[in-house]
């Protein structure tokens, strides 16, 4: 309807007054509360959280306690609510362990491929260029292998414990973090401000720490929490494919690893594991999907 | 589109020579805070061979006036069209459109009545050649086969001056220039030669030349073919040239109707005056910089309309008790001459 | 066109480059380098060893090392499988048919009902259908591929015996329909995630588009919303999903190596766990270059793809 060229009304022409809806003047929380499945989310992994930190306490078993009369106990028939394993040892109990291990590897592995992706993406946009060139092809590199290869072949070289497994989850999931973070610098630093910091004097290091990161934080929280998502998925198939969190350490994935033979008589070895990785990744990734809806209102909605 | 009215019982009360007549046209949508009323109670007729310019601020209505004629605004629920709009088909029946059922809507757009839109950039399909653009209407409405309806579409590039058409049928949208785009686009509205042309802003996003070469062909292909066109724009330069008779349009609703001469001459709405003097005059350009008056404010929100007339808040002839007391109603000032102003008389006597 | 196919195919000659210097540097990430599987077994003294790195010219300056094995990747030596002696080439070459089968069957269900979904989640907008294609998506998203794996397993193979619970046919008998039967479970679960990703795509793109002027155009002409819809809009909106399928293809790769080792299904993933638990590195290694080579090729072919498809984009002149 507004047009900019030809002879107008002159300066008649005003804004157009499109009816917009209201909603564009709710802040971010308020669109964040009305994606109301992200809150659902969040709410879940508070619950999960909770549950895995002061459940264990709580319960009558240890994870590793071995009942040996209560082998292969089926889930809502006795003492252990969720039934037992092969070696009699309580399901419940070692979900909750297991999710400790779980949530903290991805959550750690997240905050190291955040701190890689990050500083990658900050370099090589701020400083652009030959080095800024290289950096990003490397991205594109990395990104070519898929990554349970990748995490696969490394593991089986350098051998699993649990640090390791962090680190290696975090170098083969840091490349998406780069480029959202270079390509955001680089739109940001042609803008004004960080022109003007440079030009009063301020150090790359703190035009890019304090002026052009925190332009940045947005899309860079969007992500963190798809990583979360992602690493806890990635620990969870390398566990189960017996190269990731080792046995008797109990963790969401291993503990499916075996579960496959007990299929005909034991299937709720593999449903409650199975179960309580979905919940989770689910929920870190509609907490990502509503973070970026409210965060960002041009995605709207889609 | 929703029967808020019985259908008419007597759709032909259109005159011999009228093509389209649109009574108390109303436009709602649907939003989460209530209903928007974009359009209130739009009447016209248009004759044969007629070109009737709706001019405008953006958010007047004019745009969605256009669209609901035939019906291209969104559907059912989301948006209300009330009144009535007989269009006189190439068959010679008389149709209302806002009651007719959507299949038959689909016969009558196209071949009946047409549109020209404003972006000719945007408004073909990147993917399709051209020839196949022009020739789909063609295809539909004539039942025509793919090689005779190229055959026509090649005509029809022909007639909007496009030089080499049988070449030109299998470019793709991308390979013209704007001029040419939006000669494709007028293509295809005439190529089942409807009764009406409904042109949105056709010449707005084109180079000043370009616009007059489009003008010229509108004018010269509606010489050819008495279609009736409803011209839709902001440019009053584009309607002195083109139109046969004006209306104005503020808020959702006509505020002042007049045939050309008396419009230009002799404008009788505050609103119609503002407008005509917030357009820079060729002739008076040597004549020293006068400075381009412009209305001051803005349109208001539809949600939250001022009491009384729409205009009263930015009018410099506003009179307290008067103007905010009622929607004036729309009065004849002369017999072809439609203004909606409580002070018409004393600015049609020159006392204010 | 030719001007953007030989710069494109540049780019990934280059990112091939730095692919290769990844892998090499992966082989020697290990402690012991390309030698830890010997160290590793005990029974060889450090002179032994010393000699074997004498041998394969691991003293050699770490430069010339990657060349020298570049330049054999490159011909097409890739060494010697550890396990039996085969070139692993052919080891892979013997192994990839099956992953094929299993990514390009999935890959077709994948995008028939994920744009289908995308497409109605599209038109029928915060439906109730859009919604619980939504939730839908996001949870397919998210359950991990093995888990679905058993699940199909337990529900169709356990339960129902409708479906074998692994393997590519039965011995003994080949027939087409036998393996066909065998393909249905890895399939489906290796089609979830595409699905969902099909699905999300389709919808924001049918969204872009049937928002475009040249829709609204198409319908002021009269002819049928459904050719309006397929015509048109599906036309324009399945363009970018060339990319997103070029895109999706490493994680392709890895939901089927999951995918194979639940349903014992003889591709190259499998090939890969099983190499890894041999430490047949020459194995393991070829794989993971053939793969991150094989998601390169399908990039450049998506971008190829996609400037074919686009008139846009030059392949029809101007």
């Amino acid at each position: 309807m507004s047009g900019a060229s030809g002879a107008p009304l002159g300066s008649a022409v005003v804004e157009e007054a499109r009816p917009r809806p209201a909603r564009r003047r709710d802040g971010p929380l308020q669109r964040f509360m009305r994606h109301r499945l992200a809150v659902f989310g969040a709410a879940v992994i508070a619950l999960l959280a909770l549950a895995c930190a002061i459940g264990p306490l709580l319960l009558p078993f240890t994870d590793t306690e071995i009942d040996i009369m209560q082998r292969f106990a089926p889930p809502f028939s006795g003492v252990h609510l969720l039934g037992t394993d092969p070696l009699g040892r309580d399901i419940l109990a070692r979900i909750l362990m297991a999710g400790r291990i779980s949530l903290s590897v991805g959550f750690a592995a997240m905050v190291i491929s955040m701190l890689i992706g990050i500083t990658v993406g900050l370099v090589a946009g701020y400083y652009g260029g030959w080095l800024g060139t290289v950096l990003m092809r490397f991205v594109d590199a990395m990104l070519c292998f898929p990554s349970i290869f990748l995490l696969l072949a490394v593991s089986s070289l350098v051998g699993p414990a649990v640090g390791s497994i962090i680190v290696l989850i975090a170098i083969t999931s840091w490349m998406e973090v780069a480029r959202i973070v270079e390509a955001q610098i680089r739109a940001l630093k042609a803008r004004d401000f960080a022109v003007a910091a440079e030009a009063l004097g301020a150090s790359d290091a703190r035009v890019m720490l304090r002026e052009l990161l925190p332009n940045a934080i947005a899309p860079i929280v969007v992500a963190a929490t798809l990583n979360v998502a992602h690493a806890i998925l990635a620990e969870s198939y390398i566990s189960f494919l017996g190269y990731g969190i080792q046995p008797p350490t109990p963790s969401w994935g291993n503990m499916l690893d075996n579960a496959q033979s007990y299929l005909t008589s034991a299937p709720w070895l593999a449903i409650f594991p199975g179960a309580a990785i979905t919940l989770a990744v689910t929920s870190f990734n509609v907490i990502g999907d509503g973070l970026r809806d409210a965060l960002d209102p041009r995605s709207g909605g889609r | 589109m929703e029967r808020d009215r019985a259908p008419s019982t007597a759709p032909a009360a259109l005159a011999e020579d009228e093509v389209l007549a649109v009574r108390d046209l109303s436009i709602g949508f649907r939003t989460g805070i209530g209903e928007l009323p974009a359009v209130r109670d739009v009447s016209f007729t248009l004759r044969r061979g007629e070109t009737l310019a709706l001019v405008g601020e953006s958010g007047s209505g004019k745009s969605v006036t256009s669209l609901g004629i035939l019906r291209l605004t969104p559907r059912a629920p989301f948006c209300r069209i009330t009144g009535q709009v007989l269009l006189r088909g190439q068959d010679g029946r008389v149709r209302d459109l806002v009651t007719l059922p959507e299949a038959e809507m689909r016969d009558v757009r196209g071949r009946d009545a047409a549109m020209v839109f404003q972006e000719p950039m945007t408004s073909l399909n990147p993917v399709h050649r051209i020839g196949d653009q022009i020739a789909e209407a063609v295809r539909f409405h004539e039942g025509l086969g793919r090689r005779a309806a190229l055959d026509k579409a090649a005509g029809l590039l022909e007639l909007v001056g496009i030089p080499d058409p049988r070449r030109r049928l299998s470019s793709y949208p991308h390979e013209l220039s704007g001029g040419m785009r939006q000669r494709v686009m007028i293509a295809i509205a005439l190529s089942c030669e409807p009764q009406l042309l409904i042109a949105d802003e056709p010449t707005t996003a084109l180079d000043v030349t370009i616009q007059a070469q489009i003008l010229d062909l509108l004018r010269r292909l509606q010489e050819r073919t008495r279609m009736a066109v409803i011209f839709i724009t902001h440019n009053l330069g584009v309607v002195a040239e083109i139109a046969d008779r004006v209306m104005v349009m503020y808020a959702g609703r006509v505020v002042e109707q007049a045939p050309v001469r008396p419009l230009f001459g002799a404008p009788l709405m505050p609103y119609t005056r503002g407008l005509l003097r917030s357009v820079p005059r060729l002739d008076l350009a040597g004549l020293g910089r006068e400075r381009l008056a412009a209305i001051p404010g803005s349109v208001p929100d539809p949600l939250a309309p001022p009491p009384g007339c729409s205009f009263a808040p930015r009018c410099g002839h506003f009179e307290p008790g008067r103007c905010d007391a009622a929607m004036p109603p729309l009065e004849h000032a002369a017999p072809e001459h439609l203004v909606r102003c409580v002070r018409w008389p004393e600015l049609a006597a020159g006392t204010i | 066109m030719g001007g953007y196919v030989g710069r494109r195919l540049l780019q990934a000659a280059g990112l091939l480059l730095i692919v290769s210097m990844i892998g090499f540097a992966i082989l020697h990430l290990a402690p012991g380098g390309p030698l830890s599987q010997f160290a590793a077994g005990g029974d060889m003294t450090q002179e032994d060893l010393d000699r074997l790195a004498e041998q394969l010219g691991l003293n050699r300056p770490l430069p010339v090392q990657y060349l020298d094995w570049l330049w054999r990747m490159l011909s097409g030596d890739w060494g010697l499988s550890f396990r039996d002696q085969q070139p692993v080439l052919s080891v892979i070459g013997s192994h990839v048919g099956a992953t094929m089968e299993l990514m390009l069957t999935s890959t077709l269900l994948a995008m028939a009902i994920g744009a289908w979904v995308g497409i109605l989640g599209a038109i029928r907008r915060y439906s109730l259908f859009d919604a619980l294609a939504t939730i839908g998506a996001m949870v397919a998203l998210s359950i991990p591929t093995f888990w679905f794996g058993l699940v199909v397993i337990y529900v169709f193979s356990v339960g129902l015996g409708w479906l074998p619970a692994g393997n590519r046919y039965t011995i003994g008998d080949e027939s087409f329909l036998d393996q066909l039967h065998h393909l249905v479970g890895p399939c489906i679960v290796l089609a979830l995630v595409s699905t969902a990703v099909w699905s999300r795509y389709m919808r924001s793109s049918m969204l872009d588009v049937i928002h475009q002027d040249y829709i609204r155009t198409a319908r002021s002409k009269g002819i049928p919303e459904r050719r309006i819809l397929i015509h048109h809009a599906v036309r324009n909106a399945l363009l970018p999903m060339i990319t997103i399928t070029g895109l999706h293809l490493p994680s392709l790769l890895s939901g089927a190596l999951v995918t194979e080792t639940v349903f014992t299904w003889p591709g190259m993933g499998r090939l890969f766990l099983d190499s890894i638990s041999y430490r047949d590195y020459p194995v393991v290694m070829g794989i993971l270059m053939f793969t991150a080579v094989l998601v390169l090729l399908g990039s450049l072919l998506a971008d190829l793809l996609y400037h074919v498809a686009d008139p846009r984009l030059g392949a029809h002149g101007a």
